[in-house]
């Protein structure tokens, strides 16, 4: 075994001995303040409120008569979707949307079109600045994350297949944004104003329902000659 | 920039989080108080736990086990640490001593009988050595996961994960125990 292969076992037994020599939470006599077990009960009751946000058309009775109206005017719209690739693009796949303090990219479906990252297609950069050396990749269900390190400086590449369940968001403080397009699709650079935080450009391959992002401490353009480097990876 | 990509996936992840909540909350204050010796700290260590809990409860998958045990255990026990670290302006290692060998309660022997020996050694590593090796190798996360989980910058992470291992060598080496 090596010695990373010894560690997996040893930081297992180190964390087994740790966890089965702690008290029994029975045992332990605490009486917690009023203030914390509200606090806490806050948390648990706002737990879905953007849930909750997204149901409230559906299910609140007063916007009744502006249903029946919304679905005859989605009886012409799915008409015109049907027909009309603009129109389909326009209300389905990754939708952006400004909040108060971020922006937020929702995955509008259509659910027939969603894709898990177990047999999706993989992307990959074919430039980055030089210096910049391969540190991880990680995925997850949906989404695949390569992340690159020089000395302090980062640099994440980042693409999601669209789900019904996804949401990105990307907090706006102290940045300037600026439509671009890279190769051929819709999307904007968010640029940091402080030196010390990176940017951002982001795009959305409508066809396919990805959800593109380069982050890096790197200039404007070099972030989007990263973004227009990045392809379909040869198997 | 700051980038959040959250699945909503809430009823599910809200009924984890309350098992979480009931399971451990008594446990995870004991653990706060130990390290800060005040029941006010350690009621606000336990609620920036729980938060930090939520942001991860995608990574929990049964409230209930010794594996989630152990991860709200290092989330507590970090947070704490932290906060004394700021307040003694102490170092590590003196912290780690305070609460293994201290007042903690913890039966330090105990937790060291019938492992192998480089559990031994881990064990004697500073907390937040410690915390890296267990989290890396134990829970199985890379360091960008791990620098989320603690609130450390990636670099300190990678740091820390190479000054762990540097350290853990040398105890090895004085415990004689051959790597």
């Amino acid at each position: 075994m090596t010695f990373e292969e010894h560690l997996k076992v040893a930081a297992g037994e180190v964390a087994e001995h740790m966890a089965a020599t702690l008290p029994d939470e029975a045992t332990i006599d605490v009486e917690f303040s009023d203030s914390f077990l509200r606090s806490m009960q806050e948390f648990i009751d706002n737990w879905d409120v953007r849930k909750k946000k997204q149901t409230y058309l559906r299910r609140h009775p007063v916007v009744r008569f502006v249903l029946i109206a919304a679905a005859i005017i989605l009886l012409v719209f799915g008409m015109l979707m049907a027909v009309s690739p603009e129109v389909r693009a326009a209300v389905t796949g990754w939708l952006r949307q400004e909040l108060e303090d971020s922006v937020m990219y929702k995955f509008n479906g259509p659910s027939e079109i969603e894709s898990d990252n177990k047999n999706a297609p993989r992307f990959e950069m074919t430039w980055i600045p030089e210096g910049y050396q391969l540190y991880d990749i990680d995925k997850t269900d949906y989404s695949t994350y390569v992340y690159y390190l020089m000395g302090d400086k980062e640099i994440t590449f980042s693409y999601t297949f669209g789900s019904e369940s996804l949401d990105m968001y990307i907090l706006l403080e102290d940045l300037t944004r600026e439509q671009v397009n890279i190769n051929g699709m819709e999307g904007e650079i968010l640029v940091s104003d402080k030196n010390e935080e990176s940017s951002i450009v982001i795009w959305k391959d409508n066809e396919q329902n990805i959800l593109f992002y380069v982050d890096g401490n790197e200039e404007k353009d070099t972030l989007i000659k990263i973004a227009e480097s990045v392809k379909l990876a040869k198997e | 920039m700051l980038i959040f990509l959250t699945m909503i996936d809430a009823d599910e992840d809200r009924e984890k989080f309350i098992s979480i909540y009931n399971n451990y909350r008594k446990l995870m204050f004991y653990i706060a108080k130990s390290i800060l010796h005040n029941d006010q700290d350690a009621e606000d260590v336990v609620q920036e736990a729980f938060y930090k809990v939520a942001e991860n409860i995608s990574k929990i998958s049964d409230p209930d086990c010794t594996k989630t045990k152990n991860f709200v255990v290092i989330i507590v026990e970090r947070k704490a640490l932290d906060i004394l670290k700021c307040r003694k302006k102490t170092d590590a290692e003196y912290i780690d001593e305070v609460y293994h060998e201290g007042e903690s309660g913890l039966d330090y022997e105990q937790i060291l009988e019938g492992v192998s020996s480089l559990a031994r050694c881990i064990r004697k590593l500073p907390a937040n050595y410690r915390e890296v090796i267990i989290l890396k190798y134990y829970f199985g996360y890379n360091l960008k996961e791990i620098s989320e989980l603690l609130g450390l910058t990636l670099n300190y992470a990678r740091q820390i994960d190479q000054r762990a291992k540097k350290r853990l060598r040398e105890i090895c080496k004085e415990e004689g125990y051959d790597i």
